[in-house]
């Protein structure tokens, strides 16, 4: 029996082993881009510990309580949140939490900016951070035209010049009010998240992008820059 | 209780102006606290727990 003839270790699967059903390929491509350790590591880079990497984090604690608030203002009705006082409560709570959202995500947002955070391959994440920002204004603003109040008729009709005047006003109708609480209520909240998620799950693949000046100064980053740790040693 | 929303809904907010530039205080407010939370975010230590605390003392050791 000759060497070839024995059964040879096979490392990698056969090509026809290999699951080419869409299911099969997306959970190739998920592990890969996404392995359980990075979705959910259990200890970040030296330079993470400090408090500016902590306003993204802000930004999702007060859209929890953003949609917590929304969801029984939703349960409860108008006449609730505008005659009762635990409805007022909670009416307050929404607006109050929108506050502190747009407060940790700007600054977060400056963080970002001044950390160049989009280097590395981390555009997408940029531009994910680009989009929520824009389709949070959305959602506040259709969330002031539901006060049901002379300030939401106010907004209402100095938008809607601005708004017909791009074209899209005779569609996105801000004085039809039931057309603008299906988008605060349902649409918008939907898009916040979705893209919220897509930042978050960006942000985990890529690992959080190392400061400006770290190469030289980290021990952490020799291990993935070995031409610099050889050099420095030499 | 009644009063008070009463208060904050009919009195007409207050407007700063110099010269060209104006902005209502509220607006101010909230700008100027961004701008002070940023610098405090950089300047404040940030809380170790044990762990990190043993891991940096571990890699100070390895720089050496
Ligand atoms: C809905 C609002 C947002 C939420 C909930 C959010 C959440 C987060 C979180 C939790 C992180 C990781 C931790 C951190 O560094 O804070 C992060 C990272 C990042 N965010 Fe946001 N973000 C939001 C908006 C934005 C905006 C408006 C921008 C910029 C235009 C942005 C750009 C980035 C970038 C570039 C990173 C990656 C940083 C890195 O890789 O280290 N984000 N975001």
């Amino acid at each position: 029996m000759t060497d070839s003839q024995l059964p040879q270790p096979t490392l990698e699967p056969e090509p026809e082993d290999v699951d080419h059903s869409w299911s099969g390929r997306l959970r190739r491509w998920v592990l890969k881009v996404l392995p359980p350790e990075k979705l959910l590591p259990t200890s970040q880079p030296s330079y993470v510990a400090t408090w500016i990497y902590m306003f993204g984090m802000g930004a999702i604690a007060s859209l929890v309580f953003v949609i917590g608030s929304g969801a029984v203002l939703s349960l409860n009705g108008p006449m609730w949140w505008h005659l009762s006082p635990l409805g007022h409560f909670f009416n307050s709570l929404h607006l109050w939490s929108v506050e502190f959202f747009f407060f940790f995500m700007v600054i977060h947002l400056w963080a970002k900016f001044w950390m160049a955070a989009w280097r590395g391959n981390r555009a997408l994440t940029w531009i994910t951070g680009v989009v929520s920002f824009a389709v949070s204004i959305v959602a506040g603003f259709t969330g002031y035209l539901l006060q049901t109040n002379f300030d939401s008729q106010w907004i209402a009709y100095q938008a809607k010049d601005a708004l017909n005047a791009s074209g899209i006003g005779a569609w996105f109708n801000v004085a039809n009010f039931g057309q603008m609480f299906m988008w605060h209520i349902l649409l918008l909240p939907i898009a916040v998240l979705v893209i919220v998620a897509l930042h978050v799950l960006l942000v985990r693949g890529h690992g959080v992008v190392p400061p400006l000046d770290a190469a030289e100064s980290d021990s952490q980053l020799r291990e993935t820059t070995p031409t610099e740790a050889t050099s420095r040693e030499a | 209780m009644h009063a008070l929303i009463h208060l904050s809904q009919s009195t007409p907010g207050i407007f700063l102006t110099w010269g060209v530039f104006g902005i209502q205080l509220g607006n101010l407010i909230v700008i100027v606290s961004m701008f002070v939370v940023f610098g405090l975010a950089l300047v404040v230590p940030f809380p170790r727990g044990a762990r990190e605390g043993r891991e940096s003392r571990e890699s100070r050791e390895d720089m050496k």
